[in-house]
């Protein structure tokens, strides 16, 4: 009778084990899911952003500007030894336009000024 | 948080939504069929159930960020109420029908201890109402879907959810048709009967 009781003392842990362990296979998955799904969705997002053709056209502008402004920098420079250069660049107007796929958006205007003034011999 | 910052948002989660819910309509295709696993039903039931409330949570944020986007209109009435939308109202209402059954889903799922089971069965059967809808909303107002990338997610969805569902079908006619037999095969004076009809 004893043995009878330990034995189902001891299938009842022996359930209530592996209740647990697929109880807790269960919250692993879940956590997974939701981990994956916030990955996907941080992967997606950024995917979407680099696709957009508004940004691709915006940083083709901002290369050509930087191009310009190194072109003027260089012409300007007058004597290697007395390095006394005002080299002024003025970025007038960069209209950024980002077009999505199904909308256009248009960001406002900024104006940047530079102003370099290097003196002092080599 | 930036206009646009909202529409990536809204995009990407509004795929892995769809993502979610494809595979939870996958996961209960299978729980319904009874398909053979290592892991016991009542897990798979469990883990059918957490993907559906992590979908819900992918696509209440999707809702939030298309709504919060006031680049277009699409109101707080147009979450719920089809055609309430002034922006892609057909579209929108699509998107808002799938919604709806969603939710309807989502509740009598949570109140299924208090009603029938033939109802909860009933209005579970909305999920497949929910998914074309959700499928047909992506394809015609998402703005990834020209992308080859959007295109595969959207076919490996609709692979994975036409696969299981016609599994299933499958396996109920197969239930189906194995049922009576097993009636008949109780009751002996039922038995006789089915051969003089049979014709043996």
């Amino acid at each position: 009778m004893r043995k009878q009781t330990e034995g189902a003392g001891a299938a009842r842990t022996g359930s209530s084990l592996a209740l647990a362990r697929v109880k807790r296979r269960i919250r692993l998955t879940s956590a997974a899911i939701a981990l994956f799904a916030t990955i996907g969705t941080a992967t997606v997002g950024a995917v979407a952003a680099a696709e957009d053709p508004g940004k691709v056209t915006a940083g083709a502008q901002v290369a050509t500007t930087t191009t310009a402004m190194a072109a003027t920098a260089s012409s300007s420079t007058t004597s290697p030894k007395s390095r006394a250069t005002s080299a002024t660049t003025s970025t007038t107007s960069e209209t950024t336009s980002t077009t999505r796929t199904t909308r256009t958006i248009i960001v406002p205007t900024t104006t940047t000024s530079v102003a370099t003034t290097t003196s002092g011999a080599s | 948080m930036s206009e646009v910052d909202l529409w990536y948002a809204s995009r990407a989660t509004g795929i892995v939504a769809l993502v979610l819910l494809s595979a939870t309509v996958f996961l209960g295709a299978l729980v319904a069929g009874r398909a053979r696993s290592s892991s016991p039903l009542f897990a798979r039931a469990e883990v059918h159930r957490m993907v559906s409330l992590i979908a819900l949570v992918f696509l209440a944020a999707h809702i939030l960020t298309a709504v919060f986007d006031t680049y277009v209109h699409i109101g707080w009435w147009a979450v719920v109420v089809p055609f309430a939308s002034s922006y892609k109202r057909l579209w929108v209402a699509i998107g808002t029908v799938g919604l709806d059954s969603l939710l309807a889903v989502a509740i009598s799922s949570a109140l299924r201890h208090r009603i029938p089971a033939r109802a909860w069965r009933l209005v579970h059967w909305l999920a497949y109402l929910s998914w074309p809808a959700a499928v047909v909303h992506g394809l015609e107002m998402g703005s990834d879907t020209s992308f080859g990338w959007a295109q595969g997610v959207v076919a490996a969805c609709t692979a994975l959810v036409v696969g299981a569902v016609a599994w299933r079908s499958v396996e109920a006619v197969r239930a189906r048709s194995a049922r009576p037999l097993t009636i008949i095969g109780a009751r002996p004076s039922l038995r006789l009967a089915a051969r003089r009809q049979a014709g043996k």
